[in-house]
């Protein structure tokens, strides 16, 4: 129950902290086990998979994206510079009008050019000599034409130089007219690789201009024969065909007019490209919205190739919601035995099932072997989805055995049917042996998955520790073959949760990644010095199973948290010992700036800052000196040394009265000095939290920490916020400061300054709201709620400020500094003393009878243990 | 209730009978005077007082025009829908030119709109619907001038033949209202006769939700709830429940107030319990029986993936099918009729392109002929 508490309120605090904008990653809401890059051909991929039901999504990736990629890949063979294939997807054309008979071309204020405006659209015109000149090297200046008219006519391949705020309907026809005249004149003239692209420009522009008609018409006539497939050109010809209403009856291509079947079958070309799928499934989709009677069989008509018509039958599958056993028995009926497409559909669905049934058991932590399925934690539509799918697999029949058995095995595992599923995985790599129709890295990808996919499944069994040490060698192994490629987060994620309930931090350690606070919480939280150093060695090693993963030094990491764990726990000597290991450059000023504790996304080669701390004894001037974490340590060595050389001193019987005042003084001063330094929480600052522990701290019983025993979690916090953040050493030798002072006036600054720090004894936002507004720890009071030691702490301040409270007013009330700073004070008003002074008598009185009440308890206590003694004694003898 | 409140409306109709007998008397007793005639002339008093009794009672309540909305990008006009406007003197089709839209993924405006116009005798209007988004976006200066760029193509393409009228749709909020308001100001010193929908809720909480700067305000008196509530009914039209949001309230809004009542169905999609679409023209009478089936609350079930029209409906999915009754809409121009204090209302029908107004033309037919 503690658990599934834990992690549903850390689940809503992901919940919330998405709504609330905050984007803090604790673990991703969907996890994706089964990846179809592992074992499926390059054609048909995971990228081309939806894995959410929703077509509706916004689609980022569109055919102008596919049209700057392809054009980045050709000038990057070409060999074009970096900022010059930028350039060429930068808007530099601001408008485009006619000035007399000749187009004028305004430049972008932003673009570096020497001109703003020209008249004569040449290439020596529009681009710098620079660019012309890397073009003419390379004799492709041909090339560079081409792009000054790709320029104008689209500045960016997502925005169009007509496409203004109120639409296409803005764009200037004279203008367009204009421009596609140059373009034909350069399609005469260009070289014929060129001349399709001069033609995709015309398409484009006749898109902007709604002339379906121009669409098909130029398509046919420079694209349509063509070897190399352009997919904008080809997009927008589909689209054309669905769009083209009114024509002569004398129309060439009748064919293409208002022909949403021919429309869907055009689209489903763009399948050729994995990464254009959602495009096209969202193109498809609008075509067939738009006619009531669309006719399937006639869309098949203009299948040549069982493929294509596959391709139909995957769109027509994909574009439903659910799983619909119904489409797939027809798709089935209609293909071969063989069909690639035919399998890819089987993949979708049980990505499907992983996305709406098994993903949110699994983040909510219902998952496991056989759950209940009429639990109000299974959606029991999904569900139903889940055993359509599982009946239909379990009688289907295809080539590839090996993909059957592993997606059965799969289904049954998230359906919570282990043993199936283990049996299933078991003959899929039977299979794989004599499967002929996989090539051998396919063989390859499949052993991969398979494998993949057998770790998680006896990683949700119940395990020893000696087989939790193998299975997390295993997918260490095999996240290493592939986490370079793939999309391995789902299984980075098994390792770290499996590792972090064990509570093997340095494992864990190694699965996680630089997102969240994952590592910040486990460097400085959880790892104690031991876990560290074990860590330590394995980084010196250069034995991190995925070293991209982590902080770029994380060897310093790790030694300046050894460094600051000992100076938080006293240990100065060996504070110095790993400071110094440190490179000096890391701790001086440097151009960072403040940097280090205002951004998180540091490298760890930058420096870091001073901070500031303040010197003044009175509290109504400041008197600022700056330290940073190093230079700290030293000075408080430095002092600590002085401190002892001068008690030394103090304790020679040979100082008279006067000798011992001064070094009374002294020692006053360096223990006030000492206070300052400690007045500041930066020199106990882990800077791996880089200025976000405030906000990190929060998420520490969050996933994948939620496994952890809560008592664990508890007395790791503690610890922690009993070390960090707060003025305990500062209140400290504050005290002692005032110990060896002997002026009134000054005793009454140190007074009234320890009276302030005993006032709010904390320098965190997180102390201040555990400790005195409980309201804003929003999580659970199993956890934040226990009496421990800095909540003991507290309470003993608070004794601490009265009675300083009580000596200011009655000891120092004649000094000046009383009368000129501290009177201003409203708790020393005099209307409040009297108030002051009976709420410390009070707290005295109340003490001293529970004094009396024990003393009288030991004196009873002790007369019955007499007594007893006596008996015992009488007895014996 | 509703039996209580038809009680209610009798007893305040003897009240209004009553009130304006005395009414009419003392406007008759003015008249005389002017007129230097002896209050005591019988037979002048009789016949003036019939005469005014009965004129007055003629204006008594508000007289209807019926107009009609085409809510549809594509104009093509069907046979029986021009027969249906042809038939029933219908004034004007209120046509939906355009949509100002915001594209949240890529912080723009979208503006789908109508290409062609609508062939057809009788006068066009323009309406556009505005989302809050864009008054949230964009300023009102810069709406103004995207809206009259498209009026003006508008008339270029003859989809309009001028600008005298428009209506503008917008379900504005407290957040938006002042947005939208300047809007209207603005379009108003180019529009002569500027309409605006007004929300049922927005008579009801008139001093919170503001009163538009316009002339004329078009009441919806459909859409009452969320279609996506699978606890409601009918989220199309609900005559008490729009009668909790009028009675009281109506009488107060200081707007001129034309109406627009439902003339379309639906069928609501429920994809896994949770709404997927509405299936505009949605009727049970097409179902295939192998598809769908009917379940005891009344919505439809799916046995299989299938298509309805363009719509693809999931194994299991379910489908709430939603329409007017008739009947009630009925009542509702009667109580309107009573209600709204104005010489001339127009009632216009939401809306000619869906299916279910030429399916139903009859009753339409029925209650326009009785209100004509």
């Amino acid at each position: 129950m503690k658990r599934l508490l834990l992690l549903t309120i850390s689940i809503l605090i992901v919940f919330g902290s998405y709504s609330c904008g905050i984007d803090i990653y604790t673990q991703h809401e969907h996890k994706h086990f089964l990846i179809p890059n592992l074992f499926t051909s390059n054609q048909y991929r995971q990228s081309l998979i939806a894995t959410t039901n929703n077509l509706h999504y916004n689609i980022k990736y569109n055919i102008y994206n596919k049209e700057k990629d392809n054009l980045i890949s050709k000038l990057q063979i070409l060999g074009i510079s970096k900022s010059t294939i930028e350039l060429m997807h930068t808007k530099i054309v601001e408008s485009v009008s006619i000035e007399g008979n000749h187009l004028s071309l305004l430049f972008n204020d932003e673009y570096d050019h020497k001109k703003i405006k020209i008249h004569d659209i040449r290439v020596d015109n529009f681009y710098p000599k620079k660019v012309i000149k890397e073009f003419a090297q390379l004799k492709q200046l041909d090339l560079l034409k081409f792009l000054m008219y790709r320029h104008i006519v689209l500045f960016d391949s997502k925005n169009y130089v007509f496409e203004e705020y109120a639409g296409r309907d803005n764009y200037n026809k004279e203008v367009a007219e204009k421009i596609r005249t140059h373009i034909l004149t350069e399609i005469d003239d260009c070289p014929a690789h060129l001349i399709d692209d001069y033609a995709m420009l015309l398409i484009d522009m006749n898109l902007f201009a709604y002339n379906h008609l121009r669409i098909i018409t130029d398509y046919m006539m420079f694209l349509k024969n063509n070897k190399e497939f352009n997919v904008v050109a080809h997009s927008h010809f589909a689209g054309a065909t669905t769009k083209l209403y009114a024509v002569e009856p004398s129309f060439e291509y009748m064919e293409y007019r208002d022909n949403n079947e021919l429309s869907v079958y055009l689209f489903s070309k763009l399948f050729e490209y994995p990464e254009l799928y959602r495009k096209a499934l969202a193109e498809i989709s609008f075509v067939i919205d738009n006619k009531k009677d669309f006719d399937w069989d006639k869309c098949f008509s203009y299948c040549k190739t069982q493929e294509e018509k596959d391709r139909i039958n995957l769109a027509k599958l994909s574009i439903f919601s659910g799983v619909n056993i119904s489409l797939f028995d027809y798709f089935k009926t209609n293909t071969t035995n063989n069909s690639k497409l035919f399998e890819l559909a089987l993949i979708q669905y049980i990505q499907r099932i992983e996305y709406n049934l098994f993903s949110p058991l699994y983040v909510y932590g219902h998952f496991e072997e056989h759950y209940k399925k009429n639990s109000s934690n299974v959606n029991k539509y999904d569900l139903a989805d889940a055993i359509d799918l599982k009946n239909y697999i379990n009688n289907v029949d295809i080539q590839n055995k090996v993909l059957l058995h592993m997606l059965r095995g799969y289904l049954s595992f998230m359906l919570g049917e282990f043993k199936i599923a283990r049996k299933e995985y078991n003959l899929s790599l039977e299979y794989i042996q004599s499967a002929n129709y996989l090539t051998s890295a396919q063989k390859l990808g499949y052993k991969k998955q398979l494998n993949g996919l057998m770790l998680l499944e006896q990683l949700n069994n119940s395990y020893t520790k000696s087989k939790y040490k193998s299975l997390n060698k295993q997918l260490i192994s095999f996240l290493q073959i592939n986490y370079k490629t793939e999309e391995m987060d789902s299984y980075f994620e098994l390792g770290l949760t499996h590792a972090i309930k064990a509570q093997d931090f340095i494992t864990a350690f190694c699965y996680s990644n630089n997102n969240g606070f994952h590592q910040e919480a486990m460097l400085d939280v959880f790892m104690n010095n031991d876990e560290l150093k074990g860590l330590l060695k394995i980084v010196k090693q250069n034995s991190l199973p995925f070293e991209d993963r982590y902080l770029k030094k994380l060897e310093y990491a790790i030694i300046e948290q050894l460094g600051t764990n000992h100076f938080r726990n006293g240990n100065l000597e060996k504070t110095k010992y790993y400071f110094d290991k440190l490179p000096n450059h890391i701790f001086n000023e440097g151009k960072g700036g403040n940097f280090y504790y205002q951004y998180r996304w540091h490298p760890w080669d930058e420096n870091y800052y001073d901070f500031s701390v303040d010197y003044s004894k009175d509290m109504s001037v400041k008197q600022m000196k700056k330290f940073n974490k190093k230079t700290a340590l030293y000075k408080v060595i430095e002092l600590e040394t002085a401190i002892e050389h001068n008690k030394n001193r103090i304790k020679s019987s040979a100082l008279d009265s006067a000798s011992i005042s001064l070094l009374r003084r002294e020692l006053s001063n360096l223990y006030f000095e000492l206070s300052c330094i400690y007045s500041s929480p930066f020199w106990g600052y882990s800077r791996v939290w880089a200025s976000s522990l405030t906000l990190g701290i929060y998420y520490i019983n969050c996933a994948p920490f939620h496994d952890l025993d809560p008592e664990f979690i508890r007395s790791k916090l503690d610890s922690f916020l009993y070390k960090y953040g707060n003025q305990h050493n500062s209140i400290k030798y504050l005290k002692k400061a005032i110990y060896y002072e002997d002026n009134e006036n000054v005793l009454a600054q140190l007074n009234f300054k320890l009276y302030d720090k005993l006032k709010d004894p904390f320098h965190t936002s997180f102390h201040r709201r555990k400790y005195k507004m409980r309201r804003y720890w929003w999580h659970n009071d199993e956890l934040w709620n226990i009496n421990y030691i800095e909540t003991l702490n507290q309470k003993k301040y608070e004794k601490d400020k009265v009675t300083t409270g009580l000596i200011i007013d009655s000891l120092y009330r004649h000094t000046d500094y009383f009368n000129e700073v501290i009177a201003e004070c409203s708790d020393f008003k005099r209307k409040n003393n009297k108030q002051t002074q009976n709420k410390v008598e009070k707290e005295i009185v109340v003490k001293k009878v529970k004094d009396n009440s024990f003393k009288y308890l030991s004196i009873l206590l002790i007369l019955i243990i007499v007594g007893l003694l006596l008996n015992i004694f009488k007895k014996t003898n | 209730m509703n039996r209580f409140l038809k009680k209610t409306l009798h007893f305040n109709l003897v009240i209004e009978f009553i009130a304006s007998i005395f009414m009419f008397r003392a406007y008759s007793r003015q008249i005389l005077k002017y007129s230097g005639i002896s209050w005591n002339n019988n037979m002048i008093r009789s016949l003036l007082f019939y005469v005014l009794f009965f004129s007055t009672g003629c204006k008594e309540s508000a007289s209807f025009e019926f107009s009609v909305y085409w809510w549809k990008h594509k104009t093509d006009i069907s046979t029986e829908q021009e027969q249906f406007i042809a038939d029933n003197k219908i004034k004007s089709i209120y046509l939906k030119l355009f949509d100002l839209k915001w594209d949240a993924y890529n912080k723009t405006i979208i503006i789908p709109k109508t290409h062609s116009a609508i062939k057809t005798s009788v006068e066009v209007k323009a309406v556009i619907y505005i989302e809050n988004d864009i008054l949230k976006n964009y300023s009102a200066d810069t709406i103004a001038t995207i809206i009259h760029q498209q009026l003006d193509i508008a008339i270029e393409k003859d989809i309009i033949n001028n600008i005298n009228d428009l209506q503008i749709d917008c379900d504005w909020t407290i957040s938006t209202r002042e947005a939208y308001f300047e809007l209207l100001e603005l379009i108003s010193q180019q529009i002569p006769n500027l309409s605006a929908t007004i929300r049922l809720h927005q008579v009801k909480y008139a001093e919170v939700t503001g009163v538009p700067p316009i002339d004329k305000g078009v009441l919806m008196i459909y859409n009452l709830e969320s279609p996506a509530d699978t606890s409601v009914t009918n989220s199309i039209f609900n005559y008490d429940l729009a009668i909790q949001y009028l009675e009281g309230y109506i009488k107060k809004y200081p707007l001129h107030l034309d109406i627009a009542l439902p003339a379309f169905s639906w069928g609501v999609h429920f994809h896994h319990g949770r709404i997927k679409q509405l299936i505009s023209d949605f009727d049970s009478n097409q179902i295939d029986s192998s598809d769908m089936v009917q379940k005891e609350n009344g919505y439809f079930r799916a046995k299989q993936a299938h298509f309805y029209n363009t719509y693809r409906i999931s194994n299991r999915d379910e489908i709430r099918y939603e329409y007017p009754l008739v009947e009630d809409v009925k009542e509702m121009l009667k109580y309107l009729k009573q209600k709204l204090n104005q010489e001339e209302t127009e009632v216009v029908f939401f809306s000619l392109n869906d299916d279910f107004l030429i399916n139903n033309k009859k009753a339409y037919e029925e209650i326009i002929a009785t209100h004509d």
